[in-house]
């Protein structure tokens, strides 16, 4: 069921919402920069739903975060740090939340980690469809689409004047329903006007990636292949760090001179050298071509086999940031086009 | 409330026996007695060790579950913690948080001969089922057990070797890469020992551990010998940082060694990108 509120009541709704939660939500920077920040009001956001430069990784496994304090390297006087401020997070994109979701699998199955657990338990997901795919995007080949929302708490779709919103778990409902003065329900007219919208970011998404270029099959590609590749690569790990599913860490204890402690853990990128490298300088995946190899093989091989789906959302961002132009979205074109040359031989 | 598993628990250093110039034994009880009855282990997992403000690492258990009230840990010094670690003394508190890893399939092998092959400090995870075999001798048939080592003064647990070659139907075999003035015994490489030993491969065992130089070579001999792939176990090592198939620095073939290893068949093994 989707109702209709008009955009410049939006922000009279946040402002209620932010009760509830900090807000983080698509900001403009000074340089036109687009980046999801943390609001105490909703007036300086950004309604034009461009995707932003990065992720909401960052707020679910902040780039460096501490686990635990300590003084004088003693066990007794550890003490666990948390971080357990409710968020509100407006106009995520169907990728940042594939990506989300995905990471509630993750973090949740096995051993299960606290610390993610109390950032996620306290978030509202507010999920703005993608009118306008920007032309790094390839999510509906990576099978999640414009307008996927499962597991949103809020599903919204731009309607130029107003946003249509609806739904899709129980406190995305109280969100809508406490609040029903600032909504009407949409028109049949309205319902269309979505349907359409959809249809034509997939037509824009076409034109970014094929549909039939889907990905590849891992077991296909050839070592020459991946030695072509990593020849570009810098192993700059700009390709992990921007990813939204990449959520390798280090762990590492920093100490100051008066023996005040702490035991942080930090992004790490399994494109660096030393993020295997052993005690005795042992390595398994010394040269870059196994690493970038193995990185592939985790996101497009590995990732299906494990839980039905491929190791990227499609949300393009390797490929803007990626200084050899190697992303996941050119790896894929450059193995289709190579298959469609061998096909011609 | 979930459990934070990353968070290691204080455990006190009761012990400290000095096996090699590098590698020494430290005997560990959780300050904690709950934390104690709470670890319950098998024999082939490993714990994480502590040190705050140096940081942590992965170490095999050597200490068998069949002896409680304890947790020994055999520590070689390679590198910037296990560095710290050596300078500590009996009574020194350290962070352990664990146990982690599948373990050695000891149940499975019930009613079958073993053999070990254990190269240099590789024989301490296997000391773990060692002893768990001859406390509960009655349920495994003969043991056979070849160890090597760079040269004498890198052998390991030798006065446990020397108690376990008194054992009933028990062989041990020690092989040393190069001698010195002292060694009276075999020079060579582990698996020059392997055509020495006589036994019937269909009903054996054989558990693997040792650098990773070592183990595709004695995995060879013992397959040309005629033993089964799924009987053939071994330990695959990679970086780790976590422990708990978060971190995900030790994935290799798709596997994380912390969560579906490090004990590996061979038949498993050799589907991953190597070994």
């Amino acid at each position: 069921m989707y109702y209709i509120i008009t955009k410049v009541m939006v922000k009279a709704w946040l402002r209620k919402l932010i009760k509830q939660g900090i807000l983080v939500a698509p900001t403009q920077l000074k340089g036109g920069d687009v980046v999801f920040k943390e609001a105490f009001t909703p007036d300086n956001i950004s309604l034009e739903f461009k995707q932003p430069l990065y992720s909401v990784k960052s707020y679910f496994l902040p780039q460096e975060e501490t686990l635990f304090t300590f003084r004088n390297s003693s066990v007794d006087t550890l003490q666990e740090v948390y971080n357990e401020f409710p968020r509100i997070f407006f106009g995520l994109r169907p990728c940042d939340l594939k990506a989300v979701t995905q990471a509630d699998r993750f973090f949740g199955e096995g051993f299960q980690d606290s610390y993610y657990y109390h950032r996620r338990k306290q978030t509202l997901l507010m999920v703005i469809g993608c009118n306008n795919p920007e032309s790094h995007c390839f999510c509906h080949s990576m099978g999640i689409g414009p307008f996927y929302k499962d597991g949103a708490d809020i599903f919204m779709v731009d309607l130029g004047s107003s946003l249509a919103v609806t739904a899709g778990t129980p406190n995305g409902k109280a969100a809508i329903e406490d609040y029903l003065y600032f909504f009407e329900k949409a028109t049949e007219e309205q319902k269309d006007e979505i349907i359409l919208e959809e249809y034509a970011a997939l037509s824009k998404l076409n034109y970014n990636m094929p549909k039939d270029v889907g990905p590849p099959d891992f077991s296909s590609i050839s070592d020459e292949f991946w030695e072509k590749i990593s020849r570009k690569c810098f192993s700059c790990g700009s390709c992990s760090y921007i990813c939204p599913l990449c959520f390798c860490y280090n762990v590492v204890d920093r100490q100051n001179k008066i023996f005040e402690g702490k035991r942080v853990r930090t992004w790490d990128s399994c494109i660096f050298e030393g993020f295997t490298r052993m005690a005795g300088r042992h390595n398994l995946f010394k040269n870059r071509q196994d690493r970038l190899k193995k990185r592939f093989a985790h996101k497009l091989q590995q990732y299906p086999e494990k839980y039905g789906l491929i190791g990227c959302t499609g949300c393009g961002r390797c490929t803007v940031t990626c200084p050899g132009k190697i992303g996941m979205m050119d790896v894929i074109k450059k193995f289709a086009a190579e298959v469609s040359t061998d096909d011609k031989k | 409330m979930i459990k934070n598993e990353l968070a290691p628990k204080p455990a006190e250093i009761t012990d400290i026996v000095q096996e090699t110039s590098d590698t020494k034994t430290f005997t560990l009880t959780f300050i904690n007695p709950l934390d104690q009855s709470a670890f319950q282990y098998r024999p082939g997992q490993f714990v994480e060790i502590s040190v705050l403000g140096v940081g942590e690492a992965p170490i095999s258990i050597t200490s068998t579950p069949s002896r409680k009230g304890f947790l020994e840990l055999s520590i070689k010094k390679v590198g910037q913690l296990t560095e710290v670690i050596h300078g500590l003394t009996p009574g020194d508190i350290v962070g352990i948080r664990g146990p982690y890893g599948n373990g050695f399939p000891f149940e499975e092998v019930k009613g079958h001969n073993v053999l070990f092959v254990a190269g240099g400090i590789g024989l301490a995870p296997l000391r773990s089922l060692i002893n768990y075999v001859f406390d509960n001798r009655k349920d495994y048939g003969d043991v056979k057990i070849l160890y090597g080592a760079r040269n004498p003064g890198e052998l390991v647990f030798m006065r446990e070797l020397t108690r376990w070659a008194t054992q009933p139907a028990t062989e041990v075999l020690i092989i040393v890469d190069r001698g010195d003035v002292k060694w009276q015994g075999n020079v060579g490489l582990v698996t020059g020992l392997i055509p020495r030993i006589n036994l019937t491969p269909q009903n054996y065992s054989a558990f693997v551990c040792g650098p990773p130089v070592m183990i595709p070579f004695v995995i060879k001999d013992l397959l040309n010998l005629g033993f089964r792939e799924d009987r053939v176990i071994s330990t695959l090592e990679n970086y780790m940082k976590c422990g708990i198939g978060k971190c995900g620095h030790c994935l290799l073939g798709g596997k994380l060694i912390c969560m579906e290893g490090p004990v590996f068949r061979y038949s498993e093994m050799k589907n991953l990108s190597f070994g």
